[in-house]
């Protein structure tokens, strides 16, 4: 019976996805001028024309990853993807987020290879600020008591279990970020400049002493930038709504995450890269403290 | 064709910002949009103490999501922008990687109460949120 009832779910599924490809649209030759027209001068028409070809190359990817169809792209549609992100590194750049914009371009362009942002992204936010503090205080306490200090990371569970680190897990979200279960960093939702580029994240500290006993300590984060891929249960498909306007462009995280999955164009040397590709990133820092 | 087309585009874009720019606080209804909007969507409704109460799950962020859920003890309103103009009673973000074995609301301490397991291997989370005082 359940055998069945997967079958019978394919085939609804597979229906449906040929019916949304059955609409297939012209691919908006210049996705940046629409996303300004449609921003600046509240174009409906433009949006529309964007809204379309993502529904028809969102419904074509999640056939292909949830029907096992081999639906194969167009260099047109490659084309319009690829120009896509490139028009949210120019949106990123104007809005003043300049990390995320570096980071949806080299999602693209990048060839998976691991990026370095500003740490100043992460050196201004208010969670961060509080963890290095209490952190420092963790390390202070290690070394008076001879213990291991060189590389303390936020999810240590003693250091978790400090008071001074369970004031982090009462942070406001919203207005200062705070320490969720298991350690991890969560970027206030004001914070709109960090929130875009890493909204999780583990703080790292690697010090030493100093001949004058004073403690250097380089602050680190590791991240990946991903996207989860399509799911079956659509209730569990993350999207993203940017305002155009008026109305709201829906960009699908699945369909960044396929894009991963296409091929692009042969390089000068003759290679094939992805679209796009996860990659690393990271930021680091350096901070001189005094005795504690 | 396409570079200077592009390159024209954010010349003019940059113009029109320059004459149009104040310094608007983001959070002011009068502010513009941030660059993605949270998506939010009424998960459960239910009468408690002769007060019908919404629970709404609010998404936010870009490649790395941020879940939040928030209590109204009033029909949630949104602006343009997808903001609360209807503030919510308790609201807090919830953990991103783990599934949520129950999940209640503690009104006299002004807090959701949440208790959470690993999520299996094979990724599906356990997320039944559903109104319980």
């Amino acid at each position: 019976m359940a055998q069945n009832t997967g079958t019978a779910n394919l085939s609804k599924l597979t229906k449906k996805a040929q019916a949304c490809l059955n609409n297939k649209p012209d691919m908006p030759s210049s996705p940046l001028w629409n996303l300004g027209y449609a921003t600046k001068f509240n174009s409906s028409s433009h949006a529309k024309e964007l809204q379309d070809a993502l529904d028809y190359l969102t419904c074509k990817a999640r056939a292909n990853v949830l029907s096992g169809k081999g639906l194969k792209f167009s260099d047109d549609e490659k084309e319009f993807l690829m120009e896509l992100y490139e028009a949210f590194w120019w949106g990123g750049q104007y809005k003043g987020y300049s990390e995320a914009a570096k980071l949806a371009d080299h999602y693209v362009h990048g060839n998976g290879k691991k990026l370095y942002i500003n740490s100043e992204v992460y050196e201004k936010s208010k969670i961060v600020i509080a963890t290095m503090e209490a952190m420092k205080e963790y390390i202070a306490e290690l070394k008076a008591q001879n213990k291991y200090y060189t590389k303390i990371k936020c999810n240590n569970l003693t250091f978790m279990s400090k008071p001074y680190a369970q004031k982090l897990k009462r942070m406001n979200y919203r207005t200062e970020g705070k320490m969720k279960p298991g350690g991890v960093l969560e970027s206030a939702q004001n914070n709109h400049r960090l929130h875009k580029a890493d909204g999780h994240f583990y703080l790292e500290a690697v010090s030493l002493t100093l001949a004058d006993g004073k403690m250097k300590t380089t602050w680190r984060v590791d991240s990946l930038y991903d996207f989860e891929p399509f799911v079956k249960n659509e209730n569990r498909n993350y999207f993203t709504e940017i305002p155009l306007g008026n109305t709201r462009l829906v960009f699908y995280d699945g369909l960044s995450e396929y894009m991963t999955r296409i091929k692009g164009k042969k390089t000068f040397m003759g290679e094939i890269n992805w679209l796009a590709q996860k990659f690393d990133y990271m930021a680091l820092w350096t901070e001189m403290w005094g005795d504690r | 064709m396409n570079l200077y087309f592009k390159a024209l585009f954010f010349l003019t874009l940059i113009g029109v910002a320059i004459s149009c720019s104040e310094q608007v606080d983001e959070s002011s209804a009068d502010a513009e949009c941030a660059i993605t909007i949270d998506s939010t969507s009424i998960i459960d409704t239910s009468v408690h103490n002769d007060k019908t109460w919404y629970l709404v799950l609010r998404i936010s962020g870009w490649q790395d999501k941020t879940e939040i859920v928030q209590l109204f003890d009033k029909k949630p309103e949104l602006d343009r922008c997808n903001r609360d103009l209807v503030a919510p009673i308790i609201e807090d973000s919830i953990a991103h990687d783990l599934s949520i074995k129950s999940f209640r609301i503690d009104l006299e301490n002004n807090q959701f109460v949440i208790d959470y397991i690993d999520t299996p291997p094979d990724g599906t989370r356990q997320m039944d949120l559903k109104l319980v005082f």
